[in-house]
C-alpha cells in the first residue's frame, strides 16, 4: 500500500523541486539581464557619449546666440560714446577714460551674466539626459518586473522637460554715461545769458543769434 | 476442536481482511494515478505560462531595446544636426538667406531711395554691407536653431526622447499587463489539488472483519475452555 504510492509521491516532490530549480534558474537569468541591461544604459549614456563635447556644443551654441547681441550693444555704445566725446571735445581727458571704464565694466558683468545663463542651461541640459537614462532604467525594471509597468508607463508621460534658455533679443544693457553735458548746454546758455543782457541794455532792444 | 461458529468467524475476517487490502490497493492506484495525472497537468500548465510569460517579456524587451538604440549617443547627435538643419531653414527668413548668399536682387531691395542709381563704389559698399548684415543674422539664427534643437522644438532631443519612452513605455505596459493576466491564470491553474480518493466503505468492511474476529476469537476461547476442561 504504502510502497505503491511512495513514488507517486515522490514524482510531485520531483516536480515540486523542479519547479523551485525552475524558478532560481529564472531568477538568476533576470539577474544577468538587469546587470547586462543596465550596463547597456550605463555605457550609452555615460561620459564617452554624452560628454563635456556633447555639452560643450550645446553651451556654445547658447554662447553664439546670446554674445554677439552683447558685442552689438557694445560696439554701438562704444561708437555713441566715441561720437559723444569727440563732440564733447573730451575724447583726450580723465572722463573718457572713465567713461571707457564703465562700459567695458558693464560688458563684462554682462557677458558674465549670459555666461552664467548658458552654464545654467547646459547643466538642464544634463539633467535631461541624465532623466532620459532614469527613464531607461525604469523601462528596464519595468520589463523584468511586470508590477512596475504601469506606474513607470504612467509617468513616462511627464517625461524629460529641458528647461529652454532665455531666447528674447537681449535688452538694452549698457547705460551710457552723460557725456559733454555742460558743453552742450553752455551754447544756449550763453545765448541766453547775452540775450538777458541785451535786453537790459540802454541802448535798446536787440537779439544775439547764436552763430552756427 | 474449533466450533463452526469460530471457523466461520475467522474466515470470514481473513476474507474481508484480503476484500479491505484489495480495496486500499485499488484506491492507492487511483490515488497514484491522480497524482501522475495532477503532475502532468501542473507541468503542462506551468510550461505553458513559462513560454508564455517569456514570449511577452520579449516583446516588452523588444520595445525597450528598440527605444534604446534609438537613444543612443550617435543617433541623438545625428536626430540634433536633423533638427538644428531643419529648424536653420525653417527659421531664417527667405529674404535673409537669399541675401547672405549674394542675391543681388534681394539686397538691391534694402537699398535705399536714390542709392539704385548712386555712385557704384558707394552702392557696392552699401551692398556689401547688407550683404555681411544678412550673413550676421543668418549665423546668429543657425546658432538660434541649435539651441533650440537640444530642447522643446518640435522634434528636439527633449521631444524627441520622451517621445520614443512614452512609445516603448506603453508596449512595455501592454506586455507587462498581459503577464499579470497570465500569472493570474496560472496562480488558479496551481491552486488546483490533485483528486483525493476516499475509500467508500472501507470501515464497515473493516468493522465486519473485526466483528468475524471476534466471534472467532470468542469461539475458540470457548473450545479451549473446555478442552481445558477435560484435562482437568
Amino acid at each position: 500500500m504504502g510502497g505503491k504510492s511512495g513514488p507517486s509521491n515522490n514524482q510531485m516532490v520531483q516536480f515540486e523541486m523542479q519547479q523551485a530549480q525552475e524558478a532560481k534558474d529564472k531568477e538568476n537569468l533576470r539577474q544577468a539581464r538587469l546587470a547586462q541591461g543596465k550596463g547597456a544604459i550605463d555605457t550609452i549614456f555615460g561620459n564617452a557619449n554624452f560628454g563635456d563635447d556633447f555639452y560643450n556644443k550645446y553651451t556654445n551654441a547658447n554662447l553664439d546666440y546670446s554674445l554677439p547681441q552683447l558685442d552689438d550693444q557694445y560696439s554701438k555704445s562704444k561708437t555713441g560714446m566715441n561720437y559723444d566725446l569727440a563732440r564733447a571735445g573730451t575724447l583726450r581727458s580723465t572722463m573718457a577714460g572713465f567713461a571707457q571704464g564703465d562700459l567695458l565694466k558693464q560688458k563684462g558683468i554682462n557677458e558674465a551674466a549670459i555666461r552664467a545663463k548658458a552654464d545654467t542651461d547646459t547643466a538642464a541640459l544634463r539633467q535631461s539626459i541624465a532623466s532620459q537614462q532614469n527613464q531607461a532604467y525604469n523601462q528596464l525594471y519595468a520589463t523584468e518586473d511586470p508590477t512596475v509597468a504601469a506606474n513607470t508607463a504612467a509617468t513616462s508621460v511627464a517625461g524629460a522637460q529641458l528647461s529652454q534658455p532665455n531666447l528674447q533679443p537681449l535688452n538694452a544693457v549698457f547705460t551710457p554715461v552723460a557725456i559733454g553735458l555742460g558743453t552742450a548746454l553752455s551754447a544756449p546758455y550763453g545765448q541766453y545769458s547775452a540775450n538777458q543782457l541785451v535786453s537790459k541794455s540802454p541802448l535798446g532792444n536787440g537779439n544775439i543769434q547764436q552763430s552756427a | 476442536m474449533c466450533d463452526p461458529i469460530s471457523i466461520i468467524g475467522l474466515a470470514f475476517s481473513i476474507g474481508s481482511a484480503v476484500a479491505n487490502y484489495q480495496a486500499q490497493e485499488d484506491m492507492a492506484n487511483q490515488q497514484n494515478a491522480a497524482n501522475d495525472a495532477w503532475v502532468a497537468y501542473q507541468r503542462r500548465k506551468s510550461q505553458e505560462y513559462q513560454a508564455q510569460d517569456e514570449a511577452r517579456r520579449k516583446d516588452a524587451e523588444a520595445g525597450r531595446e528598440g527605444a534604446l538604440s534609438e537613444l543612443s549617443a550617435d543617433k541623438q547627435k545625428q536626430a540634433q544636426a536633423n533638427e538644428q538643419s531643419r529648424l536653420t531653414t525653417a527659421l531664417t527668413p527667405d529674404d535673409i538667406a537669399a541675401m547672405a548668399k549674394g542675391d543681388r536682387l534681394a539686397v538691391d531691395k534694402e537699398l535705399l531711395a536714390g542709392q539704385q542709381n548712386g555712385d557704384q563704389g558707394i552702392k557696392g559698399n552699401i551692398e556689401a554691407q547688407i550683404q555681411a548684415a544678412a550673413q550676421e543674422s543668418r549665423k546668429r539664427i543657425a546658432a538660434l536653431a541649435a539651441v533650440q534643437s537640444y530642447g522643446g522644438s518640435q522634434y528636439g532631443l527633449t521631444n524627441r526622447a520622451n517621445t520614443i519612452f512614452n512609445a516603448a513605455g506603453q508596449d512595455i505596459r501592454m506586455a507587462s499587463d498581459m503577464r499579470q493576466g497570465d500569472l493570474a491564470a496560472y496562480n488558479v491553474a496551481k491552486a488546483v489539488e490533485p483528486i483525493k480518493i476516499v475509500q467508500h466503505g472501507g470501515q464497515s468492511l473493516g468493522g465486519i472483519a473485526a466483528g468475524g474476529a471476534k466471534a472467532a476469537g470468542g469461539g475458540l476461547g470457548n473450545a479451549m475452555a473446555s478442552s481445558m476442561g477435560a484435562f482437568g
